[in-house]
């Protein structure tokens, strides 16, 4: 059954969607099942779909780039472009959301707003190949910047502070198991936009308070850091005499790693990157992340 | 800015200067716990008070993130963001804080920020014997 769920969720079929849904209603797969309500012109049903997710995920900027398909496609680009810029509240560096920001402006005419977006989503995802196709054909016979040449999708993975393109909800568990049994890390855990842990090694420190703590600091970091125009925060460490905490933002995700006090941060990081990097391709159990 | 020239030979400006000798440090800032600087040694453009303002509110979030999760007091914090990295320790005074090219290997900066971090409360313990004496 759970063979079959997967085969569902990667060939779009909308009734195991549905199944799946109403047997586990917290699931962020709400997000794909809209979008392929969408793509089957079932507008209504849709957004039915996308609100009752963002009810229960307003923190999920995924949801609301689907919302802002779903109102785009019912006619109302007020209303999809407040829900792309507020997924890029939630996540500055969703390739999607600026991608489809370009698209709107190219539709209003306005090429010079539309460049930047599609230029701020390859800087966030360099393999976004729809982005570098309507960049170079904006761009004419002038060449794309060296900073926007392309990059292998190991390339961008490996970069700290964005979510791996591998990662899904299923792997979540997988990703904690596995950068737990990293020599220098003791705990890991990932945390959603709430601060609510999905995923996490031990329940000694992760399950309770370190989530919305970790989360928190997050937020307010990447804020102090767009004030002071220091770009975007690709990792933190925070250290006291007992512990040793390491903060990974992932997109929609925060990566949480309980540390050996004495560990050196070079070679921590070295562990993550290695870990984030390595595509456990269909390796992961279904209903790991359940 | 601390004027401790009666009481030791060592200024804060000096202990920042040694940090700024390893490479890939572009500045180093003493600043209150209020975010006012009390001494900096910048290598690029960075606004002085615009980095005693983040030392300060880096190092209470750093406190508040440990004190949340019941994990001690902060010894240091460092925020890896994609064009700095920032080192945050906190002082008897306030914080100490280094800003370097996020490129540069963290762990030899954070062990002459400890020395620093001594050599800076020694001085300030020296300057409060003074004063009360």
């Amino acid at each position: 059954m759970q063979q079959t769920e997967a085969r569902a969720s990667a060939g779009g079929d909308l009734q195991e969607y549905h199944r799946l849904l109403a047997r586990e209603p917290d699931s962020l797969r709400f997000a794909e099942y809209a979008d392929l309500l969408r793509r089957g012109g079932q507008l209504l049903d849709a957004r039915e779909v996308c609100e009752r997710g963002l009810a229960r995920h307003p923190g999920y900027p995924t949801g609301h780039v689907v919302m802002g398909d779903i109102h785009n496609d019912l006619g109302d680009p007020g209303k999809a472009e407040a829900e792309w810029r507020h997924a890029l509240t939630l996540d500055s560096g969703h390739p999607l959301a600026h991608l489809r920001l370009g698209d709107l402006h190219l539709s209003r005419g306005d090429r010079d707003r539309a460049v930047a977006a599609f230029e701020a989503a390859l800087i966030y995802s360099p393999d976004q190949a729809e982005a570098r196709a309507k960049l170079t054909e904006l761009r004419g016979s002038d060449p794309l910047p060296d900073e926007f040449a392309a990059a292998s999708p190991e390339a961008a993975s490996r970069r700290p502070g964005e979510r791996p393109a591998w990662l899904d909800e299923r792997r979540l568990q997988d990703l904690v198991s596995r950068l737990a049994s990293s020599p220098h890390i003791e705990e890991a855990a990932l945390a959603d936009g709430e601060g609510a842990v999905w995923a996490h090694s031990s329940e000694r420190t992760m399950a309770g308070s370190t989530g919305p703590a970790g989360t928190s600091f997050a937020e307010e970091a990447m804020s102090l850091l767009a004030r002071l125009g220091a770009g975007r925060l690709r990792s933190a460490l925070i250290r006291s005499d007992a512990s040793c905490l390491r903060i990974v933002p992932l997109g929609e995700w925060t990566l949480l790693a309980a540390i050996a006090i004495e560990a050196h941060i070079g070679e921590v990081d070295a562990a993550i990157e290695a870990v984030l990097a390595d595509n456990p391709g269909d390796s992961a159990e279904e209903g790991d992340w359940a | 800015m601390i004027d401790n020239t009666k009481s030791s030979d060592a200024r804060p400006e000096d202990s920042l200067a040694s940090l700024l000798e390893l490479p890939g440090v572009l500045a180093g800032m003493v600043a209150t716990e209020e975010g006012l600087p009390l001494a900096a040694r910048l290598r690029s453009e960075l606004d002085e008070d615009a980095l005693a303002a983040a030392a300060a509110v880096l190092g209470r979030l750093g406190a508040k993130a440990l004190n949340a999760a019941d994990q001690g007091a902060l010894g240091l914090l460092v925020l890896d963001a994609s064009k700095f990295r920032f080192m945050v320790r906190p002082l008897a005074v306030g914080y100490l804080m280094v800003v370097t090219d996020p490129s540069t290997e963290p762990d030899p900066v954070a062990e002459q920020m400890s020395s620093t971090v001594m050599e800076l409360d020694r001085a300030t313990a020296e300057l409060v014997k003074d004063h009360t004496a």
